[in-house]
């Protein structure tokens, strides 16, 4: 085919396709050269593999989250109909099966996230309670006999259970029968009945009871979208073969359990015997996302403070998607190493010292263009400067020195963060916020124990009564002991020291408190004469009345102990050499790429095109000139105008601009003027600022407001 | 902080106790009566600080219940939703012609009239201290907080923005380049309403005298040395609601009636005008090559995206078809792909779907529904690791705006190793996805504004000024003619004729089938009404009629083609 070919102007087709020889687009074959710098090769090793670590991290995490809930909800199903059995069909079970059991899985606000959840579920449904198992999603079934024939073809498709002689067979089933129910009861029997007998020969020894009768699981992904008669009829039919095919129901439900009460009325939500299960809610997978990816030393990469806040706030304020978070980490990782010419040392501590010995000249000097490393470099005592600057070997082992100490400050900085978080989360009013990822984003920012909020949180926590320190000891003590690294092995052991003191908070010292409190009181009550003396007297009494009791002592004791602990591992990383390495701050580039506002940027371009063209000097910032492009001055004089646009006066307005010197009959301007503003109009028409109307004649109508 | 006017100064000791409870009075007062006592300086800039701390406790509560996102407002240099964004704002009629005439005056005088305007309106409106007060700040009006002479409405942009020059220094400069547009943009608007300004207005002739905005406009400059963000809120919100409903209530007229008949050429055919653009020529041409190169920097980083699985998004103004095809051209050209002009008035995503199994998977055979078909391409693509690239320029497109086409692409763009690029142009083009369908597609958003013209994306686009050649309508036209029966074609012209004959009268619905039936009959045409039914039929499926029931239930026929085309068309049959 010819590759050349104009795609553009064809009146007959809109597709074209070519076929290319390569099969496949090699990532390496756009790195190599020029635009990224020299080691974009290495950077690249680095990334792809910490990338595959995080992704099977996360992959991990996703298994992990929604296990309890399903298992919990696998057991019910496998449960449910364990005493199903087609052979006493016609005697005692009719009474056994009226309803039908039914989970409710209760999911929380739709997200993209959902889907692959669901995936999750239907094959370990699949895999662990039979292989019979149907999803219906609402845009599926716009009538019954969709859904049905939806249910049906994805059970007896199903070709797990077949051999293969019986493919045959379940060809003709699907053809030739009816889409019923019954069609379904006649397959299953004739399956289950006849293979009984010849495996219970077979599998005696295998004892697989569980799959006598597998029941046929029906999950209904959207239930609340779901027309409501429809999925009331389904049921009532479902429910009437009970008796004779082990049904059972997942829905899956955004809102809440009440929803299937506003959906089903009371005769058929009667058929059913529902289970709730509640799913976990997406912020707290973020958490343990966060937790596991983020807030970890594991992974030398780090986002800054502005990246992590944007990107939390979109999960908050926008979507509630972990899945677009990840993507937006991932973004920001990749962007990392792209631009960051030295982010190939950013690497595991075991790796550093190879690397940094294989960097050349050239390397160490970018890295002595940091500013942080510049801040480093003052920061020492002038000898070590110059050969810092000057001498490479030096200079290089001062850099695996920084290095380290950046992966032992992570090695300490969760740790510690965790345990200034057990403290301060329960406080009132969460001076330092709930989260965890809170206190982290404001140690990101900037050293904490500088901030108001933290101050005051110090505070709050003077203030704290003797259980309550003892319990937040007692956790602290447990969250610093579990991750604890060699550097802060300590910790624990001082926190429990102070535990113990706690215990011997005994009467002996109190008592001597009292002695000494009632003896000043004599002192001071005798002969008063002046009144005024005797207030002063009272004012010094309180005073010394103030004085800590014991436990109030040790508290300031803990509190001060605590702040000092956090004024040396929270120091905020801006702070720290070579921080640009490891962390990736670059917000807006986020911002552009995946939280894009297409339209003002339009809205600005047509606006301010000097913005982009600088030739025009519009310094008037308001005004027009007849150097804009056409398509700018056409917008502009649409601003000023109502909800309707007469085309008339739109066209002299223009040619006005445009010529701004000549005079100009209105009945008959400049043909090329009048083809220029109409291809400007029908430009903004397909920008969709205006669109015709029959209103009124050779007008148009507005179709925004605002702008500027 | 001295003053700059020739007042005097009165500097006297206030205790700290006493300046307290002088602004909280000071403030009660104000918000009953906009009136303020007379302060000495060193008082009122005391005043400041504790407004503001007054002011930011508030805040602070405000901020408990809900904080606002930070990192998602915009950036410098952008636009925030509000200014995105907004109600309609009332326009008078004229205001365009006098805007552009505007761009012929020099710009010195209006500049320098509307700098007059400004301290002269607030002297007549508002009481001694914030006149002082505004003078004082006057000087300094090009920092952050410009106080008491603003209106209203920028005020609160510029509390809005002040908090955001926090992370931002830049944005300041940006600050105080807005307030000037806003200034210039109110100010020849606040001459109108106050009619007691004794200087001469910059007046337009057209300007409608008192409409009712004018005393909405006056009751808005007192209300801006009242200091609570929630008052002015109230104030605003009740502003807006105002402006509304005067909107509403003046309707849709006003406009005035001109007609695009005045011209001599009322509308241009599409050959004139492109050759008249074609004579047209560039401009910016090389700013615009610039841009050009720039974006193409972005090239190699697309692929490199794409590779990651993400797939690209172009967005911003003017045409992206040429750096998608000079993309396509460098970096594709050894790569299976396809392009898709969005844009093509009869696109559909069969068309798209037969495109892969055909011409690239090289299957023959024929598929239940479109989602099967993209079942088929994931399966196929599963089965061994190739790459293949979708071009879709304007995935905005009217043909693919629908949801059924998004969800096909969404699926596609699911398959593993298909890669999509596209462009969109349209402003509320984000509206086409749905969160699910936006994670499916996994977008890497790139601003590349061009500014070259939507020569072909528009070319099919009718234009309204744009006379309707009719080329194609009468083309077809004629094809279909030429495939009738001889007594057809007769009914057809007899219709058509008719319908000339009376294309002056306004009212025209159609002609009457009764009517119709007596003329084929005296021509021999039909010899029943069944005939003529079924013959009308065949017109109607072929779009070539269109009936109407008039008032008393009879149908009426007319053909929805425009006069001239018909005339056209009448003459080519004659002739033949």
């Amino acid at each position: 085919m010819n590759v050349e070919m104009d795609t553009a102007g064809s009146v007959s087709k809109g597709c074209f396709a070519f076929k290319g020889k390569k099969k496949v687009a090699k990532l390496e074959d756009y790195l190599s050269d020029g635009e990224f710098g020299q080691s974009v090769v290495k950077r690249h090793q680095v990334w792809q593999k910490m990338w595959t670590e995080i992704d099977t991290q996360i992959q991990i995490l996703q298994a992990d989250l929604n296990s309890k809930i399903f298992n919990d909800l696998l057991t019910f199903a496998a449960g449910s109909c364990s005493t199903f059995t087609l052979d006493n069909l016609e005697t005692s079970n009719k009474s056994m099966y009226k309803e039908i059991p039914t989970a409710a899985l209760i999911t929380g606000v739709n997200t993209p996230d959902h889907q692959l959840m669901f995936a999750t579920l239907i094959s370990l449904l699949k895999e662990r309670v039979s292989p019979l198992v149907a999803i219906l999603r609402s845009k599926d079934c716009q009538n019954v006999k969709n859904t049905i024939s939806k249910t049906l073809s994805q059970i007896v498709d199903n070709s797990q259970l077949l051999d293969d002689e019986e493919e045959e067979e379940k060809e003709l089933t699907q053809k030739n029968l009816p889409v019923t129910l019954s069609t379904l009861v006649q397959w299953y029997k004739h399956k289950f009945r006849s293979q009984l007998s010849p495996r219970k020969r077979k599998s005696t020894g295998e004892g697989d009871v569980r799959h006598k009768y597998p029941p046929v699981v029906v999950v209904l992904e959207d239930f609340e979208s779901f027309l409501p008669h429809v999925i009331q009829d389904f049921i009532t039919i479902a429910s009437s073969y009970l008796n004779q095919l082990p049904i059972v129901f997942v829905f899956g439900i955004a809102t809440a359990i009440s929803a299937v009460h506003r959906l089903l009325p009371n005769a058929v939500s009667s058929l059913l015997c529902m289970e709730k299960f509640q799913a976990p809610p997406s912020s707290e997978y973020l958490t343990m996302l966060i937790n596991q990816i983020i807030m970890t030393p594991k992974y030398p990469f780090k986002l800054g403070a502005r990246v992590f806040q944007l990107l939390l706030d979109i999960f908050l304020y926008h979507d509630f998607s972990v899945l677009n978070f990840v993507k937006g980490f991932r973004f920001s990782l990749m962007d990392h190493y792209l631009n960051m010419s030295l982010s190939h040392l950013c690497c595991s501590t075991e790796e550093v010292h190879k690397k940094v010995k294989v960097m050349d000249a050239e390397e160490v000097e970018t890295i002595r263009q940091l500013p942080s490393f510049m801040r480093f470099v003052e920061e020492n005592p002038a000898s070590h400067q110059s050969k810092l600057l000057l001498d490479e070997k030096f200079a290089k082992e001062a850099i695996v020195d920084l290095l380290k100490r950046m992966h032992s400050y992570h090695m300490n900085l969760f740790p510690v963060l965790r345990c200034l978080h057990k403290l301060v989360c329960k406080l009132p009013k969460h001076p330092l916020g709930k989260q965890q990822r809170e206190v982290y984003s404001l140690v990101l920012e900037s050293n904490i124990f500088e901030t108001e909020a933290y101050k005051q949180s110090m505070e709050l926590l003077r203030m704290l009564a003797k259980d309550e320190l003892e319990e937040m000891l007692k956790q602290t003590i447990e969250v610093l002991t579990e991750d604890a690294t060699e550097a802060i092995r300590y910790l624990p052991i001082n926190l429990s020291q102070f535990m113990n003191r706690f215990n011997t908070l005994d009467d002996p010292m109190e008592e001597e408190e009292r002695e000494e409190v009632e003896g000043s009181s004599l002192k001071v009550i005798p002969k008063q004469k002046n009144i005024h003396e005797l207030r002063q007297r009272l004012k010094e009494m309180e005073k010394k009345k103030k004085k800590l009791s014991p436990y109030e002592k040790l508290r300031s004791e803990i509190i001060d102990y605590y702040d000092s602990v956090f004024r040396k591992y929270l120091v905020c990383p801006k702070n720290l050499p070579l921080h640009e390495i490891f962390y990736y701050d670059s917000s807006s580039t986020v911002k552009k790429h995946l939280n894009a506002s297409p339209r003002s940027a339009t809205q600005i371009a047509l606006s301010n095109p000097h913005h982009h063209l600088q030739s025009i000097n519009c310094d008037e910032d308001e005004n027009m000139s007849s150097a804009m492009p056409d398509v700018c001055i056409v917008y502009k004089l649409h601003l000023e105008c109502g909800q309707f646009i007469n085309l008339y006066d739109w066209l002299q307005a223009f040619v006005t601009v445009v010529s701004p010197d000549a005079e100009f009959d209105p009945k008959n301007p400049d043909k090329v003027l009048h083809a220029r503003f109409i291809r400007a109009v029908s430009e903004l028409q397909f920008l969709g600022f205006i669109k015709p109307t029959k209103r009124k004649t050779d007008h148009v109508v507005r179709l925004t407001w605002g702008g500027c | 902080m001295a003053s700059p006017t020739k007042k005097r100064v009165y500097v006297s000791f206030v205790d700290d106790d006493e300046v307290v409870q002088h602004v909280i009075d000071g403030v009660k007062a104000s918000r009953r009566k906009n009136k303020l006592a007379p302060f000495s300086s060193r008082c009122s800039s005391k005043k400041k600080d504790l407004e503001e701390m007054v002011e930011g406790s508030t805040d602070e509560e405000d901020e408990h219940i809900c904080r606002a996102s930070l990192a998602l407002a915009v950036e410098e240099g952008g636009l925030s939703g509000g200014d995105v964004y907004q109600f309609r704002t009332p326009k008078k009629a004229g205001q365009m012609v006098e805007k552009a005439s505007e761009t012929r005056t020099p710009k010195s005088i209006l500049k320098t009239k509307d700098d007059e305007n400004t301290p002269q309106k607030s002297v007549s409106f508002i009481p001694s201290k914030v006149d002082a007060n505004s003078l004082q700040n006057r000087p300094q009006r090009s920092s952050r907080k410009p106080e008491a002479t603003t209106p209203y409405r920028l005020r609160k942009r510029h509390i809005i923005e002040s908090d955001d020059s926090d992370d931002s220094n830049d944005s300041s400069d940006e600050d105080s380049d807005d307030s000037e547009v806003q200034e210039n943009r109110t100010a020849p608007c606040a001459p109108n309403s106050t009619s007691s300004t004794p200087k001469s207005t910059p007046s337009t002739p057209k300007s409608t005298p008192s409409t009712p905005r004018s005393t909405s406009c006056t009751s808005k400059v007192p209300s801006s040395s009242a200091k609570s963000g929630k008052r002015q809120e109230e104030l605003d919100m009740s502003n807006t609601l105002q402006d509304y409903f005067d909107l509403q209530s003046s309707g849709a007229g006003s406009t005035s009636d001109h007609t695009l008949a005045k011209l001599n050429i009322p509308r241009m055919d599409k050959e004139t005008l492109n050759k008249m653009l074609s004579s047209v020529p560039e401009r910016h041409i090389e700013e615009c090559a610039a841009l050009f190169r720039e974006h193409r920097m972005l090239f190699r980083k697309w692929m490199l995206h794409m590779c990651h699985g993400f797939n690209i998004l172009l967005y911003g103004l003017g045409s992206k078809r040429n750096l998608l095809e000079d993309f396509q051209r460098s970096y594709l050209k050894d790569f299976s792909r396809l392009v898709i002009n969005g844009y093509f008035p009869s696109l559909t995503t069969k068309h798209i779907l037969n495109g892969i199994t055909e011409d690239i998977l090289q299957h023959e055979g024929s598929f239940k529904s479109p989602l099967d078909q993209c079942e088929f391409i994931r399966k196929e693509f599963e089965k061994e690791q190739r790459d293949f690239y979708l071009i879709i320029h304007n995935i905005d497109g009217s043909m693919l705006r629908n949801e059924k086409a998004q969800n096909i692409l969404s699926l596609l763009s699911l398959v593993p190793g298909i890669h999509i690029l596209a462009s969109v142009d349209h402003i509320n083009s984000s509206l086409v996805w749905d969160q699910t369908k936006c994670s499916h597609f996994n977008w890497l958003w790139f601003n590349v504004t061009t500014f070259s013209s939507y020569t072909e994306e528009t070319s099919y686009e009718n234009s309204i000024l744009v006379q309707q050649s009719g080329a194609l309508a009468l083309s077809s036209l004629t094809h279909v003619i030429k495939s009738l029966t001889p007594n057809a074609r007769g009914i057809f012209l007899l219709l058509a004729k008719y319908q000339l004959e009376n294309q002056d009268i306004s009212t025209y619905i159609g002609m009457s089938f009764h009517d119709l039936y007596q003329r084929c009959r005296e021509a021999f045409l039909v010899n029943s009404d069944l005939t003529l039914k079924a013959q009308l039929t065949e017109f109607r499926d072929h779009k070539l009629i269109r009936s109407k029931k008039s008032f008393d239930g009879g149908e009426h026929l007319l053909i929805p083609i425009d006069a001239t085309t018909l005339t056209e068309f009448i003459d080519h049959s004659d002739d033949t």
